[in-house]
């Protein structure tokens, strides 16, 4: 039996046969492992790039724009995602012939001939499109006519890049995006939004549609608020899952910028100013006010003014920041200089006596009037009454130098250093020869024209006491540096005859500050034009206040009132108390008058 | 059949190939001990691949996760901000709660020592 099996065996066995078999075998691995080879390791580039594009991606990590706040840390410009769409149409119709010749599939048609019949297969995917509901759905959500989101989409499918809508929010673009369009693209933007709207909209300025500053602090401090985006290539999985980082760039977060701007005086001071300019059918208006012992800007208001939103209304006469650009005489509100300029010099004493009788003068071919015949007046009264002639003679007595050099200290004809965008320096030029009329028509402020700032900054001068501090409208830490130019002694004294103006027989009797001693100036010049003086006003009112120990200087500009109304009391007063003593009690600052009860804690009541 | 199972006898002491291997392998403790390692090693490279990348997908999420609620509270930002309006609160406080700017002659002045 096992010599038979054994024998049965031994005949299955061929050699050849064997020996055929390995080979093949072998032949089959061998050529498995050369081409493993030439894939891996001779050409390996295409095995490569082809697993690149099925896990290698690359993100662009987007930044947002910093943030701008108020010296309280209030929010006043702030950017948020959002969403643009846009289409291309080579693609839209690419996927629209696709999905037609599959139809056309199934419905049994030869698609080969349908594909080459150009005229047939447009007319298929017009109806095909024109059945999608989806289409109008995107016209819908996007608030577009349809027959402009039409002639966008498949207008011209040679094109390859439409915008469809810009900003629009994450929900909506979430939508679309569930909509799986073909041809349909999102990218991720973000919009600049302004909480205070049309208050602040002067100062912060505003930005383009993609991001970059174009006026104000948006402009100035651009580079500090722009960051950069980042890029992170990464492989992912099955699921989409990011499994391994191999090139991150971090993105660079901009700074934010903290103005010296208090959102709430701001709030109040263009309430004020707006109402005055309505009222009065003004054509333009500005305020300022300033913090006297740092030279912060507090508020900066214009009016008219604009959404910074929603820029289709901002015209550019609304947009410009009028408070640093434009420049008007400041007529009566330098004569506290022009009275410093005496006292400074040493020509006059607190309680001189200056004769304006009779009520006018010659000086170098032209006259200098008063409105009538004041006669004797002490420095007091002649603040009180606003007096062209009492500050023409003070400045008689001094050299012109010394006027026209106090003149360029307080700071007319230079910026005010805040470095914003468009500012003017004014038009003050003290190197030219001045005629004894000039320095008469510059003491009571003509013949230079200067900012709503540059006016502010003069006051902030007087509120310190003398010191000239440069302004500013970031917030700073440390007050800015200041340079004393007016003697203490000179300035309270000339502070004291300005609360005059409030008395009976002042400016602005009328206009009463509730619980602070307040030291201002009316203003009221009439503009210059083309050969001389028009009919046209320019009102001012400025001040100092508290005046036991000044906290704030406020100015209000109103420019050419419409109504019957002309002087600088009338105008500009109500909006001047409110901006002063609403800014006041805001900054917690004690009320000086007397009228304002006030106790004692702690201290033996006697 | 004695001859025969004499035979299969013998064939059980035909050495075991199995227990030979094992042998074989005690045999060369260093290699061994090596082969154990490797093995080792590389069952926790496995490990060590698959926990980073649970950490990296993790990171990934929470990554999302505040860039989402930064969108957020941006979003939150704006819309507190538009309620917090000076002039709207202002509005409100007048109309609604009948408050008003306090005068002079409703302040009192308190003075620490």
């Amino acid at each position: 039996m096992r010599n038979v099996q054994r024998k049965k065996i031994k005949s299955n066995y061929h050699r050849g046969r064997f020996i055929i078999v390995c080979f093949c075998i072998s032949i089959v691995f061998v050529g498995l492992a050369a081409r493993a080879a030439y894939i891996q390791i001779i050409k390996p580039d295409m095995a490569v790039s082809e697993s690149n594009k099925r896990t290698l991606r690359v993100k662009k990590l987007h930044v947002q724009r910093g943030m701008i706040f108020d010296r309280m840390g209030k929010e006043l410009a702030v950017s948020v995602p959002v969403v643009s769409v846009y289409v291309d149409p080579k693609r839209l119709n690419e996927g629209l012939v696709k999905k037609v010749l599959k139809a056309a599939k199934k419905q049994g048609e030869d698609t080969k001939l349908l594909a080459e019949n150009d005229d047939l297969l447009s007319k298929r995917v017009k109806a095909h499109y024109k059945e999608d509901e989806r289409w109008k759905e995107l016209a819908d959500v996007l608030r577009v006519k349809q027959a402009k989101i039409d002639y966008r989409l498949v207008g011209d499918p040679t094109k390859r890049f439409i915008y469809l809508q810009r900003q629009i929010t994450p929900a909506v673009a979430e939508y679309i995006k569930r909509l799986k369009l073909p041809g349909i693209h999102l990218i991720d933007e973000s919009k600049r939004y302004y909480p205070a709207g049309e208050v602040t909209a002067h100062v912060l300025g505003f930005t383009n549609i993609d991001g970059k500053g174009i006026e104000g602090m948006e402009k100035l401090y651009d580079n500090a608020l722009t960051g950069t985006d980042g890029r992170r290539t990464y492989r992912k999985d099955a699921q989409g899952r990011e499994i391994e980082i191999l090139d991150e760039r971090e993105r660079v977060e901009p700074e934010s910028i903290h103005l010296s701007i208090d959102q709430r005086i701001q709030a109040i001071a263009y309430k004020a100013l707006k109402s005055a300019v309505l009222s009065f059918k003004a054509t333009s208006g500005s305020a300022m006010v300033v913090d006297v012992k740092t030279g912060e800007i507090l508020a900066m208001v214009n009016s008219p003014s604009y959404n910074p939103n929603n820029l289709k209304n901002a015209l550019p006469h609304k947009r410009r920041n009028r408070a640093i650009t434009d420049l008007f005489e400041p007529g009566s509100t330098v004569k506290p200089l022009a009275i410093l300029a005496g006292l400074e010099y040493g020509s006059i004493k607190e309680d001189s006596i200056i004769n304006t009788y009779p009520g006018y003068m010659r000086v170098g071919g032209s006259v200098v009037k008063d409105t009538r015949n004041y006669g004797k007046m002490s420095l007091r009264q002649i603040i009180q009454k606003s007096s062209n002639m009492g500050v023409a003679k003070v400045t008689k007595e001094v050299p012109k130098n010394f006027v026209v050099g106090l003149y360029e200290k307080v700071g007319f004809g230079e910026d005010t250093g805040t470095t914003m965008i468009g500012e003017s320096s004014g038009l003050f030029s003290p190197r030219r020869r001045w005629s004894d009329f000039e320095i008469a028509t510059l003491s009571f402020g003509y013949a230079l024209a200067i900012s709503t700032a540059q006016l502010s900054r003069f006051y902030a001068t007087l509120g310190s006491g003398g010191i000239s501090r440069p302004l500013t409208i970031l917030k700073q830490d440390t007050p800015m540096y200041g340079e004393r130019i007016l003697e203490q002694k000179n300035v309270n004294a000339v502070l004291e005859m300005m609360e005059s103006v409030f008395e009976r027989g002042g400016t602005a009797p009328n206009v009463k500050l509730d619980g602070y001693r307040v030291a201002a100036k009316t203003g009221t010049s009439k503009k210059a034009v083309a050969g001389g003086y028009g009919d046209e006003y320019v009102n001012y009112f400025a001040g100092v206040g508290p005046v036991s120990d000044p906290r704030l200087s406020v100015v209000v500009m109103v420019n050419e009132p419409g109504g019957d109304e002309y002087y600088g009391a009338t105008t500009t007063g109500p909006a001047f108390t409110e901006i002063m003593s609403g800014a006041l009690r805001i900054l917690n600052v004690a009320p000086d008058l007397n009228t304002v009860a006030a106790t004692k804690v702690g201290a033996n009541r006697g | 059949m004695n001859t025969k199972s004499s035979v299969i006898k013998n064939n059980t002491r035909q050495p075991n190939l199995f227990i030979e291997i094992l042998k074989g392998f005690f045999k060369e403790k260093i290699v061994c001990l090596l082969l154990f390692l490797i093995f080792i090693s590389a069952l926790s490279v496995v490990q060590v691949t698959y926990a980073s990348r649970q950490k990296l997908i993790s990171q990934d999420k929470l990554l999302q996760q505040r860039d989402d609620l930064d969108l957020q509270w941006r979003y939150l930002l704006v819309e507190q901000e538009f309620y917090a309006q000076h002039v709207r609160i202002e509005e409100i406080a007048k109309s609604k709660l009948g408050m008003k700017r306090p005068q002079s002659k409703d302040e009192q002045v308190v003075i620490l020592p």
